[in-house]
């Protein structure tokens, strides 16, 4: 599990980068030192313990990945691939994902809470017991995915597909879940958790 | 530190493992299970558990107690003196245990059971049934629920947005995101 470590910057509280003192504002060049971290992974991207607060991503390849134990609480995905990869024990809450694509991945005790998902792909995919209470998804599929045990409170869907999953244990409210089309899914085997009136 | 979540499809509960970076003496969360999951994780990483922490003695926490005192040596911290009627050292409040490598920091949490507690270990706060992602354990009255509510407001929400919630069924959370997102926290905020 990644180890919270303070920005060195005098007056700062943010969390600092893995591999470095200093946070995602005060590092030098972000950029690179992400680069860094992932090519020194050599072939097959293993990210594990990681704290990667507030970085961002543009068209990078991820497929394959592993991350483990990792947090890119409020970091930024645009059109990063995650085919097949394998996400587990990971805090990606607060996040922007714009144009990303998890096909065939595996989320597992993963933590989306709080982000934004924007035209990403979840299709085939193993979502299994992972956070995505207060997502705000727009034009985001999760079709013919495993969303076992995965908790939804407080998201607002627009234009979000869930056909064809396991619902099984997945929890919703019924406020936000209005637009959401969840044909052949068996939303009877999902929890609604609704506050005393 | 090095730290795994297992997952029991027997009482849809999990288990969690924590034990040092360089393997050695490891503490087990609400061992729902014993399974051969587990006793990789442990084995895998040169591990041995010396600790069990019970969160509450339901059995879907407790069950794979049995086996894993088969294996290791394993001392249990609970509420009660026994659980399963293997003697435990009885913990409350405010205590600070002194496992291994870490400090752990019990809390009363009572509501969800009269026993309930949770585990403060570094970042990590190990909730049982007493706060779950977007949810609340289940109280058996109107009382139980307001005293489960005003524990979390009183003891769990002051300690940080980003402390780390690994809950004993559902999947993982963090504080803030429960400030920000579970309808039933609401009710007393």
């Amino acid at each position: 599990m990644f180890v919270p470590r303070g920005c060195k910057e005098r007056g700062c509280g943010r969390p600092a980068l893995s591999g470095s003192d200093k946070c995602v504002v005060h590092h030098g060049d972000v950029a690179a030192h992400v680069q860094r971290l992932i090519a020194g992974t050599g072939g097959r991207i293993v990210l594990r313990d990681l704290d990667l607060t507030g970085i961002r991503l543009t068209d990078t390849n991820f497929t394959d990945a592993e991350l483990t134990g990792c947090r890119f609480t409020a970091a930024t995905f645009v059109g990063v691939t995650f085919r097949d990869a394998q996400i587990h024990l990971s805090f990606l809450d607060r996040a922007t994902f714009e144009h990303c694509d998890f096909t065939g991945a595996t989320l597992q005790n993963a933590v989306c809470a709080g982000s934004e998902f924007l035209d990403c792909t979840f299709c085939d995919c193993e979502v299994v017991q992972t956070n995505f209470l207060g997502i705000h998804g727009v034009g985001t599929s999760f079709d013919h995915s495993n969303l076992y045990g995965s908790r939804f409170v407080g998201s607002v869907l627009e234009r979000v597909s869930m056909r064809d999953c396991n619902l099984t244990r997945a929890y919703f409210d019924l406020p936000h879940r209005e637009s959401v089309d969840f044909r052949s899914s068996n939303t009877n085997e999902a929890v609604y958790v609704e506050p005393l009136p | 530190m090095k730290f795994y979540s297992l997952f029991s499809r027997v009482g849809f509960s999990n288990t969690y493992l924590v034990g040092p970076d360089a393997g050695g003496d490891a503490i087990l969360v609400d061992p729902g299970v014993f399974d051969s999951a587990l006793l990789q994780a442990v084995e895998a990483n040169g591990l041995y558990v010396r600790s069990i922490l019970v969160t509450h003695a339901h059995n879907a926490h407790i069950n794979g107690i049995r086996g894993i005192l088969k294996v290791y040596d394993a001392a249990i911290y609970a509420s009660h003196p026994s659980i399963l009627d293997f003697p435990a050292r009885r913990i409350a409040g405010g205590e600070a245990l002194k496992l291994g490598d870490f400090t752990v920091n019990v809390i009363e949490t009572p509501g969800h059971s009269i026993d309930s507690l949770c585990f403060h270990i570094e970042n990590l706060l190990f909730t049982g049934d007493t706060l779950t992602a977007g949810n609340i354990g289940s109280t058996r009255d109107g009382y139980a629920r307001g005293l489960l509510l005003e524990t979390v407001r009183r003891k769990i929400l002051p300690l940080g947005d980003e402390v780390l919630l690994f809950p004993g069924h559902g999947p993982p959370s963090k504080v803030g995101i429960e400030k920000l997102y579970n309808p039933l926290l609401g009710e007393t905020l």
